[in-house]
C-alpha cells in the first residue's frame, strides 16, 4: 500500500481480508493502448480519477496483490492501483456502444456479497483469496475481445449489468490484450445472399464455358466454323441477357474470345477432336449438359429468372438440331 | 394463380392442334409425318392441361370450332408450323415464370420447362425444313 499526495483521489475499499496468495505478475512497463493504461504506475501518477458525489460507489482498482501486506483490509485502506485498463478519464465520455460486455472486478464499499460460487468463479477458481465484497461489473469490452480471451478463466462471469466504464478489470495483461482489440464499430452483417444470384452466376459460368468451347472448336474446325457461328452467337446472347444491361462490354463477347473465364472449364479443357463428326458430337453433349443444368436451375429460381433459364434450356436443346 | 396461365396455354394448344391438322395436308410425306408427330405431342399436352384445370376446379374451355389459319402452300404451311410452336412456347414460358419452386407449383413448372423445350426443338426442326437461317433463336418463348 502506498500513500501518496493523491491519496484523496483513491478510493477506500471494504472487504474481507484476502486469504491466499495472488500470483499474478504485473507488467513493469507502463503503456497506453487505445485509452487503456497498463503497467506499473509511478508514484504520484494519477492513474484514475473519481467523480461524482458521495453516493457513488467507492471503487478501487483491484490489482493482483503481490505481497500479503498489500491486501486490502479495512475501509480506508488504499490498494495500490496500477494496471487497470479501461479506466475513465472523463466521466462525460459515453461508453462505447456495442453488444459485448466483458466483466471485471470491482471493490465496492457497500459490502454486498456475491455468492461464494461467483466469488470462486471471479477469483479464477477460488485459489486466490478474494474480498467478499468484490463485485463483478460489466466493462465495455467488445465481443470480439472476449472471444480472444483465453477460455477457462472463470472470472469472466456475466452479471447482466449494463456498461459501467468506472469498472475495473482484473488481470492486466489479459485486459490489455482485450482493450487493444476493442473495435468501436463492428462491420454490419453481410446481407443474406440472394439465391437467384447464385443461380444466375452459375448459368453465366455455364454459358462462358460453352462459349470457350465453341471458340476452340471453331478455330480447329474451319469447316464447321460457319455452322457454329450462329450457335455461338446465341450463347453470347444468353450471356448478355444473364448479365443484364449493366455489364456493358464484358457482356458482349461476340467479337473475339470471351474475356477470361477462369472457372469456365469445370473439367480439363479437352482439345477439340480432329474429326468434325466427333467435334459436333462433343458439342451436342456439352449443349445437353448445359441445357439440363439450366433446366434444373429453372426449377429453383424465382419467376423471372426461372423463365429465362427455361428459355436457355430450350435454346440449348434446339441447338442439337443445328449440330445434329 | 396458375389457372389463368393454364387456361391460356390450353387455348394455344387447341389452336395448335387445329393448325397442324390444316398444315399437315400441305406438306410432303416426310413433312406430314413430322406434322403428325407434332400433332400427337400437342394433343397429349392439350389433354394434360385439360386435366390440370379440372384438378384445380376450373372448367376447361373447349376448342373453337375453327381457327383462322391460312396455309395454301407448303411454304406457308411450314411458316405456320413455326409460328404455332413459337406461340405455344411463349405460353409455356409464361407458366414457368408464373409459378414458384415450391409445391404444388413445382410440378407445373417442371411441366412448363419440358413444354417450352419441346416447342423450341420443333420450331427449329420446322425452320430447318423450311430452309430458314438461322434455324434457332436465342431465347425461345420470349415472344
Amino acid at each position: 500500500v502506498t500513500a501518496t499526495s493523491s491519496a484523496a483521489a483513491r478510493r477506500p475499499v471494504t472487504g474481507e481480508p484476502s486469504r491466499g496468495t495472488a500470483l499474478t505478475s504485473r507488467p513493469t512497463l507502463r503503456r497506453q493502448c487505445r485509452g487503456s493504461v497498463s503497467g506499473r504506475s509511478t508514484p504520484g501518477e494519477e492513474t484514475s480519477r473519481t467523480y461524482g458525489g458521495a453516493e457513488q460507489r467507492r471503487v478501487v482498482l483491484v490489482d493482483p496483490v503481490q505481497h500479503v501486506a498489500d491486501r486490502p483490509r479495512d475501509v480506508g485502506d488504499v490498494v495500490e492501483r496500477d494496471p487497470a485498463v479501461l479506466v475513465d478519464d472523463d466521466p462525460h465520455d459515453a461508453a462505447p456502444a456495442g453488444r459485448g460486455d466483458g466483466q471485471g472486478l470491482e471493490v465496492v464499499a457497500d459490502g454486498r456479497d456475491l455468492g461464494s460460487d461467483q466469488l470462486a468463479q471471479a477469483s479464477g477458481g477460488g485459489s486466490h483469496g478474494v474480498p467478499a465484497s468484490l463485485q463483478l461489473w460489466s466493462v465495455p469490452v467488445r465481443a470480439a475481445c472476449r472471444s480472444s480471451l483465453p477460455a477457462g478463466r472463470g472470472w469472466l462471469v456475466p452479471m447482466g449489468r449494463g456498461v459501467d466504464r468506472r469498472s475495473v478489470l482484473l488481470g492486466t495483461a489479459l485486459l490489455t490484450a482485450a482493450a487493444c482489440s476493442v473495435d468501436p464499430s463492428p462491420p454490419p452483417p453481410p446481407p443474406p445472399p440472394d439465391p437467384d444470384e447464385a443461380l444466375r452466376s452459375a448459368a453465366v459460368e455455364r454459358e462462358r464455358a460453352l462459349l470457350a468451347r465453341y471458340d476452340a472448336f471453331s478455330a480447329t474446325q474451319p469447316a464447321l466454323a460457319a455452322r457454329l457461328t450462329s450457335v455461338r452467337e446465341e450463347h453470347a446472347e444468353h450471356l448478355r441477357v444473364l448479365l443484364g444491361p449493366d455489364e456493358g462490354p464484358t457482356a458482349a463477347p461476340s467479337d473475339g474470345p470471351p474475356s477470361a473465364p477462369p472457372t469456365a472449364e469445370p473439367a480439363d479443357p479437352v482439345a477439340p477432336p480432329a474429326e468434325p463428326a466427333a467435334a459436333l458430337a462433343e458439342l451436342v453433349g456439352a449443349e445437353a449438359v448445359t441445357g439440363a443444368a439450366h433446366a434444373a436451375a429453372a426449377l429453383q429460381a424465382g419467376g423471372e429468372l426461372a423463365g429465362l433459364l427455361a428459355s436457355l434450356a430450350a435454346s440449348e436443346a434446339s441447338h442439337r438440331v443445328v449440330l445434329g | 394463380v396458375s389457372v389463368p396461365l393454364l387456361a391460356t396455354l390450353l387455348e394455344a394448344e387447341h389452336a395448335t392442334v387445329y393448325g397442324y391438322g390444316v398444315l399437315g395436308a400441305r406438306l410432303d410425306d416426310a413433312g406430314r409425318d413430322r406434322a403428325r408427330t407434332a400433332l400427337d405431342s400437342h394433343r397429349a399436352r392439350r389433354d394434360q392441361l385439360d386435366r390440370l384445370l379440372r384438378e384445380r376446379g376450373a372448367e376447361p374451355e373447349p376448342s373453337e370450332p375453327a381457327y383462322d389459319v391460312d396455309a395454301p402452300t407448303p411454304e406457308a404451311a411450314l411458316a405456320l408450323a413455326v409460328r404455332l410452336e413459337e406461340g405455344v412456347a411463349v405460353r409455356w414460358r409464361d407458366l414457368v415464370a408464373g409459378t414458384t419452386p415450391e409445391p404444388p407449383d413445382a410440378a407445373l413448372r417442371s411441366l412448363a420447362v419440358a413444354g417450352l423445350t419441346e416447342c423450341a426443338v420443333r420450331a427449329a426442326q420446322w425452320r430447318q425444313v423450311a430452309g430458314t437461317d438461322p434455324i434457332t433463336v436465342a431465347l425461345p418463348g420470349s415472344g
